[in-house]
């Protein structure tokens, strides 16, 4: 089991109910302190490409684990992938899609954008409490995280 | 849930049996299809002969791939994997290895790996993690459409 490493997960939805009862459940699974919640796609690329106040990287750590709704006001879900596919500073970071779409075409859309995983958007309070539980114990708990390229420091065994 | 198939990449016998076991512990009811080396997930995915029946052989919802195979590496198999042009390539591939450096980890995700586990030490810490693998993989995550498209 992993020791959970001290960076965040980046949370991506613009919806303000959905993120609102993602957060609680978050906090119910007792990561509040560690999520990121962005609401853009273009403050997603500021934050991971660390421009802007996001180039402090003690304040706005790489992400452990982004997860992404593919709806966003300004930018498509999966061209966000790609783009974070095609640079070597995000190339690596997980990425779970959580969509509230079961589109054959859009899931596999999505794995070939890159993502690892594809998390239906649960219905009931008790499904999404479950639902987060699930992605912060398989993500945080058991995964083993890549290295950003410029961090080549070994972890610890 | 009963088209969902494990694919267990692992040519140590002994570690073969305690994964069998811990999947057990914790009720997987997806059958385990188990192969020792890389050639031979080559030859299933592809269908090729002793493979070529599908609904005896069928592609798995997830792979859990060793990286130190005989005759062909976990990350050779996983490169062949995402490089192929039918929806084989989206195969969700989970990493299941001893080692723990950085290099192999990052080398995985740099080919196309969707997670990275570390095979823990104790007995307890493996039945923790076929829970949490089997809650995620196989009843939570959307796996992509495996047939062709006509």
């Amino acid at each position: 089991m992993n020791v959970r490493i001290n960076r965040p997960i980046l949370f991506v939805e613009d919806d303000p109910t959905q993120a609102k009862l993602m957060m609680r459940a978050f906090e119910q699974a007792g990561v509040s302190r560690g999520i990121f919640h962005a609401t853009t796609g273009e403050q997603v690329l500021s934050y991971l490409n660390g421009f802007g106040k996001y180039s402090d990287r003690t304040k706005f750590p790489t992400p452990v684990l982004v997860i992404l709704d593919l709806r966003l006001p300004d930018l498509p879900g999966l061209q966000l992938l790609n783009a974070m596919r095609s640079r070597p500073e995000t190339r690596r970071i997980p990425v779970v899609v959580f969509s509230g779409s079961a589109d054959d075409k859009m899931i596999a859309a999505a794995y070939d954008a890159g993502a690892n995983s594809y998390i239906p958007k649960s219905g009931t309070a008790k499904e999404r409490a479950e639902t987060v539980a699930a992605i912060v114990r398989y993500w945080l708990d058991m995964n083993r995280v890549p290295n950003p390229p410029s961090v080549q420091t070994a972890r610890a065994v | 849930m009963e088209d969902r198939i494990v694919l267990l990449v692992e040519d140590d016998p002994a570690d073969v049996r305690l994964v069998q076991r811990a999947f057990a512990k914790v009720g997987l009811q997806a059958p385990l299809v188990r192969l020792g080396n890389g050639d031979d997930v080559v030859a299933y995915l592809k269908g090729d002969p002793p493979y070529e029946n599908r609904a005896a052989y069928p592609l798995p919802t997830v792979i859990l791939l060793d990286i130190k195979l005989p005759r062909r590496s976990g990350l050779e198999v996983l490169e062949w994997v995402r490089a192929r042009k039918n929806p084989v390539r989206r195969i969700p591939i989970v990493m299941f290895t001893s080692s723990r450096h950085s290099t192999d980890i990052n080398g995985a995700y740099d080919a196309g790996a969707n997670s990275y586990l570390a095979k823990p030490e104790t007995t307890a810490q493996l039945v923790a993690m076929a829970e949490a693998f089997k809650t995620y993989w196989i009843h939570l995550n959307e796996q992509p459409t495996l047939q062709q498209a006509a």
